[in-house]
């Protein structure tokens, strides 16, 4: 008896639930977004800062603490900010856990990492940051996130144009 | 058993009430968009038409959350921009121009989103200012080249608290108010608006759910 109770209290407020999901807020979000957008808006406008790894990083902290999952994209970000700062290995690693996480990330992801590791044959890290600081010198746009977009680009296989 | 008729009896319930707040009069046709089915999308960065060169980030940075929250895989957007960038294009325009045979072969996603944003900023009026926001996008199938949606929508600061309208709504709201409070700059705040119902699933004509939603093919 206590339990159809139970139950029956537990459709209502099932049903009372999905009611308000439709109609005014949304049902629970897929990801646990922390500063997402905003970190990726820093670096669209200012180009790869430390203060974005770390926060994106105790973003990540907190997922794990709350249980939710990171957003698309997410680690992708990480891992190119990495790049920025030499850690070339972090990246690979950031990478792979956004292919993990979503498989529909692999040719992109894969794309990437190919054309850093042709690019900088004997590190993958430091010294294609390096080179890439010097050769961005030309690039028209001298922001600091520059230094990823040379590694990667020098030996860009697909050129978009 | 008895949970079973229990949880009818609610599901049915929900969705009679569910039916009665929403009308559905889409006078889209989904149906290239219901034979693609696509799960992953490259958001390509945004045409300005605005005055405002903020534009272009602030949206490109606002689509993924209610693309992602519609059940899509969102291509990362500044390693996107990044890629553009190595190949020489760094206008907008020249990106939204290039074939959809190699944008799928470099980011190998299933679909492109095609933004223009025509408004972006603040305009003072005699006794207030009003921020606003307005875009337009259209889904590309990057296997035919077949558009699969448009749509647009606008949000501004005098709209009410409300920020969302869309599924995302509370969320994006969360989202406004703490890029407020670290004074990112206003128009970027309302451009997640603006984004959140453009691109967010579960309007009358709006993208339809992903195939990571629990939602996916209700629609």
């Amino acid at each position: 008896m206590m339990s159809m109770v139970t139950l029956r209290k537990a459709a209502f407020l099932s049903a009372a639930g999905l009611v308000l999901a439709g109609c005014a807020s949304g049902p629970k979000p897929l990801y646990q977004w922390e500063g997402y957008q905003t970190q990726v808006y820093q670096y669209l406008k200012d180009g790869a800062k430390e203060e974005q790894v770390l926060a994106l990083e105790s973003g990540l902290d907190k997922m794990k603490a709350k249980g939710g999952s990171a957003p698309p994209g997410y680690h992708a970000q990480l891992g190119m900010l990495y790049l920025n700062l030499g850690k070339g290995d972090q990246m690979v690693k950031e990478f792979q856990t956004e292919k993990t996480l979503f498989p529909e990330a692999t040719p992109y992801m894969d794309f990437l990492m190919r054309n850093v590791k042709t690019d900088a044959r004997k590190d993958v890290s430091a010294g294609a940051a390096t080179n890439a600081a010097t050769s961005a010198a030309t690039n028209a746009s001298t922001k600091a996130k520059a230094d990823t977009a040379e590694a990667k680009s020098d030996a860009n296989t697909g050129s978009a144009k | 058993m008895m949970r079973r008729i229990l949880t009818y009896i609610a599901g049915l319930g929900a969705a009679t009430l569910f039916a009665g707040c929403a009308v559905p009069t889409k006078q889209i046709d989904y149906s290239a968009y219901k034979a693609s089915r696509p799960r992953s999308i490259v958001v390509l960065p945004p045409l300005n038409e605005s005055p405002d060169i903020n534009a272009t980030y602030a949206m490109l940075a606002q689509s993924t959350a209610p693309l992602a929250e519609s059940g899509y895989y969102v291509l990362p957007v500044a390693l996107v921009d990044e890629t553009f960038r190595q190949n020489g294009l760094t206008v907008p325009g020249d990106i939204h121009t290039v074939p959809v045979a190699k944008l799928r072969e470099i980011f190998g996603a299933d679909a492109a989103l095609y933004v223009t944003v025509s408004e972006y900023g603040s305009k003072y009026q005699v006794l207030s200012s009003v921020t606003r926001v307005a875009a337009s996008a259209k889904l590309v199938d990057l296997k035919t080249g077949d558009v699969l949606w448009s749509g647009s929508a606008a949000a501004a600061t005098d709209d009410s608290g409300n920020a969302g309208g869309g599924l995302v709504g509370a969320l994006i709201a969360a989202a406004v108010a703490q890029v407020i409070n670290h004074t990112v700059d206003r128009s970027y705040g309302v451009a997640g608006a603006a984004s959140d119902r453009l691109l967010s699933a579960g309007q009358p004509t709006g993208i339809l759910y992903g195939p990571r939603s629990p939602k996916y093919q209700s629609d």
